[in-house]
């Protein structure tokens, strides 16, 4: 490897430890490089600008539009009536609302954290007054959140097509299965361990106590979210009828938010309006910056040879593709506890795609094993995200929710990463099914 | 003083170009759904424009979150070493800003090279053909020039805020 690829590489890690901008620190390390090698900077620029020139940005800029309106325009509490109403009864039945919530608003905001934005703030304090602790509440909440990132439609799996170079569609469906599979096991375990995090309270949940009176109840909160749960079956079925493409879906989801949240829902005021569209910028500001730099620095690591010879380096190291597939795991989870999900797509991705071409992993079923480790990520310590969110959220310590995540990711989280790597069928099935074998490839 | 109110007004103009194409692209391709289903009459170039106008405050948005201070990073170091001490912490901002104000500007070098070649040979769209692409390299160009004003000021603000703070603590003390 040439000194200037490897300088890049240990400035890279450098500057992203003392906590430099990840977007300039690409750009840095990268100038660095090329310098060192006596090369020109021109393409950098060139790279840059072609990476975010390109159809798929848009529909990443409108589904987080759309979910930033979604956060701000009331819809979360309808989705709430309406998990309560259908799962309200069950034991800890309260905690699987939040669960199953989070399952809806993960269709609704294509990503984690506008999904717990708006559910802390709604359930952590309702369910203290019932006895449900608020540290247990807000852990199950932030080990849900990734949900977010497994529910079409989700932005990080529209920048890993764009990175890639995949279909949409496809990947859209191929972390179905990972996402219900996960929500199934979030609402099991909680079953089992839901009681330590209980304590006794007089005040009793509003539930109607016979069959007649609890249908009634669903069918008025099921007619009340409606409008917020045509939302996500619009963009499906618009997408996999061949209505429209991603981008156009994408438009229509922050129309239609607008639509309910200005005229049916009436929750949207042109306050929360005005901050959805400058949260998207910001948003959209940073994914940018993220997706251009990273382009510029992957680029050169693959004109240079590093992604190849890393692909020989595993590829000699170990002999059997399920060890390969594991380190390839433990090198995601790792970059996960210090990086966010978006950088680790730029920056993993066009390293790992050489290693996936020889082992011959279909790219539908490692975009989702891809994006289910950054959703992992998004729950490890030290660099968590829904942890730092939840915390603020609900004042509950960072420290106090480690231990109830911890118990979400290790019986559930890589037990269904686990099952997401090593059978196919989980990923590729639903997006051969509704594409065809053409779309999504041999698995 | 005067750098604050051009950060300022610099900070809200990119607010209102960035807002203003986000909304006037999604329309743009709303409108060319409804022309294909509801009117039957597809429109080509729309999803062109849209495309370019989209970019446009794509692109943008990176002064902008420049402004806001929204690019991510990895906080780990400052919240483990830092959260007690005052002056440490705005040290801190001060070396991050600095550091990447020298980013932006080696960055600055290629752009302006890829911005000078795109007004020597511009590139007109295809389907809208009094585009020119080049006016998003244009845009790249001056978004790297805005965040290193808005870089710039914050770095003005570390600066002020570190005085502050030194003249505020007691003797001997960073408190």
């Amino acid at each position: 490897m040439e000194t200037g690829i490897v300088v890049a590489l240990i400035l890279f890690l450098l500057l992203i430890l003392v906590g430099m901008p990840l977007g300039w620190v690409f750009l840095a390390s990268t100038a660095t490089g090329l310098i060192l090698m006596g090369s020109r900077l021109t393409f950098m620029a060139g790279t840059f600008f072609h990476s975010v020139f390109t159809p798929v940005v848009m529909a990443i800029g409108f589904f987080v539009f759309a979910g930033a309106l979604i956060s701000e325009g009331g819809l979360a509490d309808r989705i709430v009536r309406f998990s309560y109403a259908l799962v309200g009864k069950a034991k800890g039945g309260l905690i699987v609302v939040g669960i199953v919530a989070t399952l809806f608003m993960s269709a609704l905001t294509g990503s984690s954290v506008p999904c717990i934005s708006a559910l802390i703030p709604l359930l952590v304090p309702r369910l203290e007054k019932y006895g449900y602790m608020k540290k247990y509440t807000t852990a199950v909440l932030c080990s849900s959140s990734f949900l977010g990132y497994l529910i079409p439609p989700s932005v990080p799996a529209l920048i890993y097509c764009l990175v890639a170079q995949q279909s949409v569609a496809a990947l859209f469906l191929a972390t179905v299965f990972p996402g219900l599979l996960l929500a199934l096991g979030y609402g099991i375990l909680n079953y089992f361990i839901v009681d330590r995090y209980t304590f006794p309270s007089d005040e009793k949940p509003d539930l109607p106590d016979n069959f007649k009176d609890s249908m009634k109840e669903l069918l008025s909160a099921t007619w009340t979210a409606l409008p917020a749960l045509g939302c996500p079956a619009i963009i499906l079925i618009g997408i996999y009828g061949g209505i429209f493409t991603p981008n156009e879906a994408g438009a229509i989801a922050v129309i239609y938010c607008l639509v309910v949240g200005f005229f049916i829902y009436r929750d949207l005021k042109i306050g929360n309006f005005a901050r959805a569209v400058t949260n998207t910028l910001v948003t959209l500001g940073m994914i940018a910056l993220l997706l251009g730099g990273g382009t510029v620095l992957t680029r050169l690591l693959t004109r240079e040879g590093v992604a190849q010879q890393l692909a020989n380096m595993m590829l000699g190291l170990f002999e059997s593709k399920f060890m390969i597939m594991i380190s390839i795991n433990l090198f995601l989870l790792l970059l996960g506890m210090f990086l966010d999900g978006i950088p680790i797509l730029i920056l993993a991705v066009p390293l790992i795609l050489p290693l996936a071409r020889e082992l011959n992993v279909n790219l539908v079923h490692l975009g989702s094993i891809i994006i289910v480790n950054i959703g992992l990520g998004v729950m490890t310590p030290p660099f968590a995200m829904s942890i730092f969110v939840g915390s603020r959220l609900s004042g509950v310590p960072a420290g106090e929710l480690i231990k109830p995540m911890m118990l979400f990711l290790l019986c559930v989280g890589i037990p269904v990463l686990m099952l997401t790597t090593y059978i196919p069928f989980l990923s590729c099935w639903l997006p051969t099914l509704a594409l065809g074998p053409m779309v999504v490839g041999p698995w | 003083m005067v750098l604050n109110f051009v950060n300022k007004q610099l900070g809200a103009v990119e607010k209102w170009v960035c807002s203003a194409g986000l909304l006037v692209s999604t329309f743009l391709v709303f409108a060319q759904v409804l022309n294909r289903y509801w009117l039957h009459y597809e429109i080509m170039w729309i999803g062109d424009l849209a495309l370019y106008i989209f970019v446009f405050s794509y692109i943008s948005a990176i002064a902008f979150t420049t402004f806001r201070k929204g690019h991510i990073s990895v906080e780990m170091f400052k919240s483990r070493f830092l959260k007690d001490s005052p002056i440490g912490l705005a040290v801190y901002d001060l070396v991050m800003d600095i550091l990447s104000l020298a980013a932006v500007m080696i960055f600055l070098i290629p752009v302006k090279e890829f911005f000078l070649r795109s007004l020597k040979y511009p590139e007109y769209g295809t389907l809208v053909r009094w585009f020119n692409q080049g006016w998003l390299i244009y845009a790249l160009f001056g978004v790297v020039i805005l965040s290193s004003i808005h870089l710039l000021f914050q770095i003005k603000e570390d600066m002020a805020k570190i005085s502050r703070l030194r003249s505020e603590a007691p003797e001997g003390g960073d408190q």
